[in-house]
């Protein structure tokens, strides 16, 4: 794939993955109610895998848990996140491709934003307007061959 | 001996029939051999009545004579022919050799007969040879042809090598160039086996690299066994015979490193391994002098591949495990300047990997130094003098960190135990510090370090000096004493029970000074203290030496005088577990059988605590104690061999007699309606659940009418549910277990059938519940013996179907048929347990229950549904497959209205199993599930229903693509208000089933 074809950051630093998310007797408790936080939504898009590389963005610390907010009254997510170089043109499309996963996996009343984390990326200000544009992203989407390298990053284990 | 009537004349026209009807010519053979080897006739005479035949003009002909000249050789004891007749034959196939090229596997059969004879002259294998290699095309020939070319030079080589050696460069590039470019994987084994012998003993010179190069063109080997031919040649086989062959001379050494360097380097994992693994042949095979130098070439490239990111974890491994075999080799061949040369190396480029313990391969890197460590005590001593200090140069900030490190001590100190090494002289005062840290970890307050530190600091217990080691001690038998958290408690007693297999004086000094004689002096905490002791002992008495403290605590607190029964009920829970453990390992329950006798004590305790007991009756009326005691003796029991197992028996059933009982229980049930049954026939059933048929039948053979009919009235007529259950337990078992049927057992299953009829008559709900339970357990009996009467015993069952009030047991009864017990009717307690079970079960029961479920009634129908559920649970997936229309109808009935969440949850995990097993018989009933799943994913009542319905309707998408994807936007619109569901598990799973049906034909 052209995308692939060249690494820009060909030696990434990595580390370490949280362990799974242990179930608590109030999660197993019919009668409670989970609201939703910080952690659910990191599970959303944690093992989305890097573009460039057979890595999740967990392991590349390109999303962490202190990097989402979630407001259960005012339905906003908002969910920072921190390319691995500050040149990496790819960004734009690790930013489309968590966004993607949580228009599919939020319900429909939380305001998703997504966007790269202060300084991280010498393009922040455009990255942010686009993926804050509803109609290019819905644009992006109808894009067929776009759509399958998001499916891709989204869920590796369809593609191998 | 052959008969003279029958002996064969050696005249031309025998043999002249034999060449033109060669099939009935076997028998004909034998008796031509038996004749020369008799001495009757001669290999001479053979020869001259073939004479006109072996020099015929028709080549037909001519090849008839050969193959029946050489049949005869073959066939022929190796002492017959003399040195002259041998030489004369080879002479001869030497020639024949420039003849029609159809005549050479009987060459080559001839010749290979021959140079097999005891007399073999000198000179001839080397005439054998030439001829061959000069007249014979080896690879041009058909494979069988060429093995046997391959086995006549093995032959000749084991016969006479120095005259094959005598010839030189010239036999080497010989057969070199006869075994160049063999390619059946038979032919190549029967190569490989042979070659390493052949480049050990026959000088290479200047045609080492010629030889190196036949064999090395295999290396790593390609090659894909037959799937249908589980014995046949495979992959492992061929690689592991052609290893040997490529370290088997020493001046191999230069083109090895080459080429495993070569193919290391390959993107093939199959070439990484089998580098791997020539590198540690080369290791072992070749002299230090060839091949020391050789590790400074070999190393860096491992330890490049073991570099974080360059390699799989399957190949890091192996490549340590290499990088070990390497250092040790060479230390123990005294290149300790290599060796450190090694070492630093690898430690210089693996250093930086283990400097900040927040990156994902500190720990893996510290795994495959502690790998390397383990090579040899100086390897170990060098690398746990740098790294150990290291890690205190990245001191741990959080918990989790901690943890990491305390592993990381048990990576690094355990091969210092296995190897001796004194961590105090190496380490210094970080010795100091590390030990410091372990006693503070040990008295953390964090769980999990504390956990970790008692773990590491068992292992290397023996690096540890006497006043840590007393510090250590302390700590764990304080927490034995007094510990309230369940996984420390756990882990302080296998800790100790660990050291008790290394240091049993030391531990046993512990329990006597500081366990036994500590009394609480508040009542409630003593109490406490005895039971953490009691189940101390149970962690210990595994351990040789050990059991004596179980038994003792057990005779003490279980005796008839002084017992608490919260105690006793503890006790015998403990004993039951540690059972469970332990019930593979006969060693222990002979010792507790055959020395502390505890079987015998706790059957007489039970039968004398009745009577002598003030507390009996409650002891005895806590159904899990009982059922506890039953399984613990059942335990040990069925661990005995016959002998001792029929001495137990006669000595408790001599005591009683069931015909008393029986007419005592009949006269009671008579006078008052209400039974109850002692407790002695609890133990009647540990014993009969534990012992082997044979012994079964032997004890009950003359009693067994009575004890049936005893049994039976108990079922029925008890007063208490667990009685009768204990009752019913017992005749199942006699029923599976008792080896005479005609004579013995039909008389007494038909007894059964008229006292359950009986019962059936009487029309009172709580002994028709009883009977039922009585035929469920017969039905599993049968079954698991595969008897005849099982479609009979399910007639008289369900006919009980039109009591509404037996539905309930019903129900219950082929849930309990469908499970398997883990105490009861199970082949480790010797029950009779033909295979297939579960098909008869189903193929019997399905059938009976869907013609029932046709009625009207709702009540009976809902029964059948249910139960037919429960046997689906565990059905396997081709006897379903047999019902499955039939069945399909019933499932969704359930989906939809079926108001128990168990029910319904066992309904959607049997139908997503069935998914898994074969969609395709789904597909024609699509629309109808995917409906009723969503609505249940969305509206189902418990969480447990939304979770099965969406992993149902995961196993949907696996469909065929033109069967679902018609359905793809309802699917995926529908499960829109599951992504907001109330519980975050539900959430989960609505995200990972809606994903993938968005997905659906897009990827």
């Amino acid at each position: 794939m052209e995308i692939l074809s060249s690494l820009e950051n060909q030696n990434p630093t990595l580390y370490g993955k949280c362990c799974d998310r242990s179930v608590s007797a109030d999660d197993e408790d019919d009668s409670v109610a989970d609201l939703f936080d910080e952690r659910e939504v990191f599970d959303l898009i944690r093992h989305i895998r890097d573009p460039e590389h057979p890595l999740s963005l967990e392991e590349l610390h390109v999303v962490e848990v202190k990097g989402i907010m979630i407001d259960n009254v005012k339905n906003e997510v908002k969910v920072n996140f921190t390319p691995t170089i500050p040149h990496c043109s790819m960004a734009l499309l690790i930013g489309l491709s968590i966004r993607v996963q949580l228009l599919r996996s939020l319900p429909a009343r939380f305001k998703v934003s997504v966007v790269v984390s202060p300084n991280s990326h010498r393009s922040e200000a455009d990255i942010n307007k686009q993926l804050a544009d509803k109609e290019r992203v819905a644009a992006a989407l109808e894009n067929v061959n776009l759509i399958k390298v998001i499916n891709d990053c989204i869920m590796p284990e369809l593609t191998g | 001996m052959t008969d003279p009537d029958t002996r064969v004349e050696m005249d031309p026209n025998f043999f002249w029939q034999l060449v033109k009807s060669p099939s009935d010519s076997r028998e004909t053979y034998r008796s031509v051999v038996t004749d020369i080897t008799n001495g009757h006739s001669s290999i001479l005479k053979v020869v001259e009545s073939l004479n006109d035949i072996l020099t015929n003009q028709d080549l037909t002909i001519r090849r008839g004579g050969v193959e029946i000249l050489t049949t005869i050789l073959s066939e022929l004891p190796e002492n017959v022919l003399n040195a002259e007749e041998i030489k004369y034959f080879i002479d001869f196939y030497c020639c024949l050799l420039l003849d029609h090229h159809s005549f050479i596997p009987f060459i080559l059969k001839g010749l290979l007969a021959l140079v097999k004879m005891q007399q073999l002259p000198d000179h001839v294998v080397s005439k054998i040879f030439t001829a061959i290699n000069l007249n014979f095309i080896c690879q041009s020939q058909p494979q069988a042809d060429r093995r046997l070319c391959y086995q006549l030079m093995n032959v000749m080589m084991d016969k006479k090598p120095a005259e094959l050696q005598a010839l030189g460069p010239d036999f080497v590039c010989g057969y070199l160039s006869i075994i160049d470019s063999e390619r059946d994987p038979r032919n190549l084994m029967l190569l490989f086996e042979r070659l390493p012998e052949f480049f050990k003993n026959f000088p290479l010179g200047h045609l080492a690299e010629d030889a190196f190069e036949a064999v090395s063109c295999y290396f790593p080997v390609d090659f894909r066994s037959n799937p249908k031919d589980p014995r046949g040649i495979t992959r492992d086989d061929l690689s592991s015979a052609l290893m040997p062959c490529l370290t088997a001379n020493e001046n191999f050494h230069s083109y090895v490193v080459d080429l495993v360097l070569e193919k290391f380097t390959s993107d093939l994992e199959i070439a990484k391994t089998d580098s791997l693994i020539l590198m540690k042949q080369c290791f072992r095979d070749f002299p230090s002098d060839k091949i020391a130098e050789s590790s400074l070439t070999i190393i860096p490239v491992l330890v490049d591949a073991m570099k974080p990111g360059n390699a799989s974890i399957e190949i890091q491994q192996p490549c340590a495990d290499v990088v070990a075999h390497i250092l040790s080799y060479l230390y123990y061949h005294n290149e300790s300047n290599i060796g450190e040369k090694v070492i630093s190396l690898i430690y210089s480029n693996l250093e930086k990997f283990i400097s900040d313990i927040e990156l994902s391969f500190f720990l893996p890197t510290v795994r495959l130094l502690a790998k390397i460590s383990a090579s040899c005590s100086t390897t170990c001593q060098f690398l746990t003098s740098r790294m150990v200090p290291k890690l205190f140069s990245v001191y741990p900030q959080s918990t989790s960190q901690l943890s990491l490190v305390l592993e990381c001590f048990s990576l690094l100190f355990t091969p210092c135990v296995s190897l001796k090494i004194n961590c105090a002289d190496i380490l210094n005062s970080t010795w100091e510090q590390v030990t410091k840290l372990l006693e503070n970890c040990c008295e953390n307050a964090e769980k999990k370090i504390l956990v970790a530190a008692f773990k590491v600091s068992t292992s290397i217990i023996s690096l540890l000096d006497t006043k840590q080691k007393i510090i250590f001690y302390m700590q764990l038998i304080n927490r034995i004493k007094s510990e309230t958290d369940a996984e420390i408690w756990n882990t302080s007693a296998d800790c100790l029970q660990l050291l008790a297999k290394t240091y049993p004086e030391e531990v046993k000094n512990l329990i006597d000074f500081e366990l036994i004689n500590y009394n609480p002096i508040d009542d409630k905490e003593r109490d406490e203290f005895q039971k953490r002791l009691f189940q101390f002992f149970c962690v210990l008495a595994p351990v040789s030496g050990f059991p004596k403290y179980l038994d003792t605590a057990v005779r003490l607190h279980i005796g008839l005088q002084q017992s608490s029964i919260d105690f006793t009920d503890f006790i015998i829970d403990s004993i039951k577990k540690l059972l469970m453990k332990e019930k593979t390992n006969k060693f222990f329950l002979a010792i507790l059988h055959d020395e502390l006798k505890l079987t015998d004590y706790l059957l007489k305790w039970w039968e004398a605590g009745t009577d002598i007991l003030p507390d009996s009756a409650s002891i005895f009326d806590n159904e899990q104690t009982a059922r506890n005691l039953t399984y613990s003796i059942t335990i040990i029991i069925r661990s005995l061999d016959e002998k001792s197992q029929l001495n137990l028996a006669v000595d408790v059933f001599k005591i009683i007699d069931y015909s008393k009982r029986f007419m005592n229980s009949f006269y009671y049930l008579e006078s008052q309606g209400d039974l109850s049954l002692p407790d002695l026939d609890h133990s009647l059933f540990a014993i009969l659940n534990g012992i082997h048929p044979n012994v079964l039948t032997q004890v009950l053979r003359e009693d067994l009418s009575h004890i049936v009919k005893y049994l039976t009235t108990m079922a029925v007529y008890c007063s208490r549910p667990f009685c009768c259950l204990v009752a019913c337990r017992c005749l199942a078992t006699i029923v599976n277990k008792f080896l005479e049927d005609s004579s013995g057992l039909q008389p007494q299953i038909e007894f059964i059938y008229v006292s359950v009829n009986s019962v059936f008559s009487k029309n009172k709900t709580s002994l028709t519940i009883n009977a039922v339970n009585i035929l469920f357990h017969l039905i599993k009996s049968l079954l698991y013996r595969n008897h005849a009467d099982v479609n009979r015993c399910f007639d008289e069952l369900l006919i009980t179907l039109s009591q509404p009030e037996i539905h309930e047991t019903i129900k219950e009864g082929f849930h309990e048929l469908s499970v398997e017990d883990e105490y009861f009717l199970n082949a480790a307690s010797h029950f009779r347990i033909e295979s297939g079970f579960r098909e008869r079960l189903f193929s019997c029961a399905v059938p009976k229950l869907l013609e029932f479920s046709k009625t009207d009634s709702k009540s009976v129908k809902h029964t059948c549904t249910i139960s037919i559920v429960y046997l689906l649970a565990n059905a396997s997936p081709n006897i379903i497959q047999k019902f499955f229309k039939e069945i399909i109808p019933l499932l969704m009935s359930v989906l939809v209205d079926h108001e128990s969440a168990e029910v319904v949850t066992l309904t959607l995990d049997k139908i997503k199993t069935m998914l898994v097993e074969n969609t395709v018989a789904f597909e024609e009933y699509v629309e109808t599930f995917l409906s009723r799943l969503t609505v249940l994913a969305r509206e189902g009542k418990f969480m447990r229903i939304r979770i099965a319905a969406l992993q149902c309707l995961l196993q949907f998408t696996k469909l065929n693509p033109s069967v679902i994807l018609p359905f793809k936007s309802k699917i995926s619109q529908e499960l829109v208000p599951c992504l907001d569901d109330k519980k975050r598990l539900v959430r989960q799973e609505a995200v990972k089933t809606r994903s993938r049906w968005l997905v659906l034909g897009s990827m």
